[in-house]
């Protein structure tokens, strides 16, 4: 079964339904009509045609009733030209003002037409604005609608629960052609596999709206921002964001910013710290073929790198050091290379401030960790960690894991094995270690005993 | 989920470590169902009666948090936290290499340079002041005698 992420409408579309919206508001009556086109394995509807009416048509003030003989013509003589189209869904306007709220006959309708169409929603108007709808499945989480194939699984017992809104995007109708748009690439990437490959970015900030953008521009099926700032003065100077998005959610910044470039790429924000609401990350990155940590934080890393070996999802983190001077990429294959844990914890220090190290580099203790650095520095490790993360959605094989740049354009690439006593993702090694020192071993319930001691 | 239920083996050596470090802890939970180790510490003279480590519920993916309580140290450095929550590392700095044995250890080493000085006058260039320090000793005092 497969569901509509993200509708796509051409603008003279648009602009045919607005028309008929008022045609038939004026009289004070409802209008609708059918929306043809295509669907692509990413979730993403792309209407070609829309049906405003038939001979049959009938309209009151509560009610609308279409054309269903003469629909089903146009789509036949429509899917001889294109076997790829097919009805996506219907649209229907309430002629009224306020916003478009289906009724409990609308829902029910769509209930029904969902057991043929799993795909199907309704993009109501009224006087004042359109929005799309769906409606939300019980037991079913997103994940389990595509299969490695696209569009595979059947419908078997649904239940509907909600109705929830699709993002719908309005495009120029020369921006409507997927494979126009990817024209000067489509022979340098495999599309084939893109489109049906998600990818999670955690991190917004110089080096993350640079891989956004790049990845945005290849073909990838469907970006999962997450980012928890808004966009500050501060940041203006390296970021994609410019000085009118001063306020705006970095995601929003950046979600927009893959839309005008591709808009067949299905972008989703989401706007939380995930430290705070990690069960929230999990849910996203458990939908995700790879996560990117672009945060440079290793906080956020760890969490990530937890997710990434638990639920055996590969990832790939970058960050900068030393003024954005040098910069690294980790690519991690859970279980067959260095997992962010094999090389980081190295760096551990302690609490005591490392005031020789930032006397080195001309800074005040508080400048060492304000980040400074300028973008192109940031840019080069953000650019390679682009690469490095397409690749891995491609299933290329790669024979390095760990890049490291410096301002000299020197990139080394380097294969690291996994720490044998890495507590992530070898742990079993690391406890053996640790207990091989025990004195004595006892059962678990022995250790505990006259040591716990369970607060009310 | 909180990691001790699902992590039984690093539950068991993280125990393991703590008891064969002969620190007089035990083991507790709070009010959000975090564990966390609880006793007593004397360092460079100074009691406190009431240190706890706290493992955070995505341990040992984040940093186990230490406060020391009763009496809680003096918030002259940037370090010390009005709740008594002590920074001995920084977050970023954290790996899942860390136990609770260890921190023990930074938290020991922590509390001796706090009070010999070597903390305030590398970084900060401040020293305790004076009654401070006999306000310590009098604290000191009622929790060991009441």
């Amino acid at each position: 079964m497969i569901c509509i992420r993200k509708f796509l409408f051409a603008d003279i579309l648009m602009k045919e339904m607005e028309e008929d919206k008022n045609k038939w508001l004026n009289k004070g009556v409802e209008t609708g009509g059918y929306i043809f086109g295509k669907l692509y394995p990413n979730g993403l509807a792309y209407a070609t045609h829309v049906l405003l009416d038939g001979p049959k048509t009938s309209r009151t003030p509560i009610s609308f009733t279409a054309d269903n003989e003469h629909a089903n013509k146009i789509k036949e003589s429509l899917q001889k030209e294109d076997p790829e189209i097919r009805l996506l869904g219907e649209y229907h306007v309430h002629p009224w003002k306020g916003k478009p709220e289906l009724s409990q006959g609308d829902i029910n309708q769509l209930i029904e037409v969902k057991k043929q169409r799993p795909w199907f929603i309704v993009l109501l108007g009224t006087a004042d604005e359109w929005k799309a709808f769906d409606l939300t499945i019980e037991q079913a989480p997103s994940m389990d609608l595509f299969s490695d194939h696209g569009c595979i699984l059947q419908p078997r017992d649904i239940k509907y629960i909600a109705t929830k809104h699709i993002p719908f995007q309005v495009v120029r109708c020369e921006f409507g052609n997927r494979e126009k748009i990817l024209d000067r690439i489509l022979k340098a990437a495999r599309h084939e596999i893109l489109i049906k490959k998600t990818a999670l970015i955690v991190g917004l900030g110089s080096g993350g709206c640079v891989v956004t953008k790049y990845l945005g521009c290849t073909g990838i099926g469907r970006i999962i921002l997450v980012d928890n700032e808004e966009l500050e003065v501060v940041n203006v100077i390296r970021h994609e964001g410019s000085i009118e998005d001063i306020g705006k959610p970095k995601v929003q910044i950046c979600k927009e910013i893959i839309e005008s470039h591709n808009p067949f790429t299905v972008v989703e924000a989401y706007s939380f710290d995930v430290v705070k609401e990690f069960r929230k990350l999990e849910e996203l990155a458990s939908q995700s073929d790879l996560i990117i940590g672009s945060s440079g934080n290793s906080k956020v890393n760890n969490l990530l790198n937890k997710i990434s070996i638990e639920r055996r999802i590969p990832a790939i983190y970058g960050g900068v050091y030393e003024k954005a001077l040098g910069g690294y990429v980790l690519a991690v294959k859970p279980f067959e290379t260095a997992c962010y844990n094999c090389i980081f914890s190295l760096t551990s220090k302690s609490y005591h401030v490392d005031v020789g190290a930032a006397q080195r580099y001309g800074l005040s203790e508080d400048e060492l960790y304000q980040q400074q650095g300028l973008w192109i520095d940031i840019s080069f490790p953000a650019l390679i960690l682009s690469k490095m993360a397409l690749a891995m959605l491609e299933n290329k094989k790669l024979d390095y894991n760990l890049a490291l740049y410096d301002s000299a354009l020197e990139v080394k690439r380097l294969y690291v094995n996994r720490r044998d006593d890495c507590p992530v993702c070898n742990e079993k090694e690391w406890i053996r270690k640790h207990e091989k020192a025990f004195p004595k071993k006892h059962s678990l319930r022995e250790r505990f005993r006259g040591l716990v001691k369970w607060t009310s | 989920m909180q990691w001790y239920l699902t992590d039984k083996d690093r539950l068991k050596l993280e125990v393991e470590l703590m008891q064969r470090s002969g620190a007089n802890f035990q083991l507790c939970s709070d009010e959000y169902e975090n564990l966390l180790w609880r006793g007593p510490l004397l360092v460079y003279n100074r009691y406190h009666s009431d240190v706890r480590l706290v493992y955070p519920e995505n341990f040992p993916h984040e940093k186990i948090e230490v406060y020391v309580l009763d009496p809680k140290l003096p918030t002259v450095t940037h370090h010390v936290y009005e709740d008594g929550r002590i920074c001995y590392m920084k977050d970023e700095e954290w790996s899942p290499d860390w136990t609770a044995y260890a921190v023990y250890l930074t938290t020991i080493r922590f509390l001796n340079d706090f009070y010999n000085g070597k903390m305030h006058e590398a970084r900060y260039n401040v020293s305790l002041p004076s009654d401070t320090h006999q306000s310590l000793l009098k604290r000191m005092w009622e929790a060991i005698f009441g």
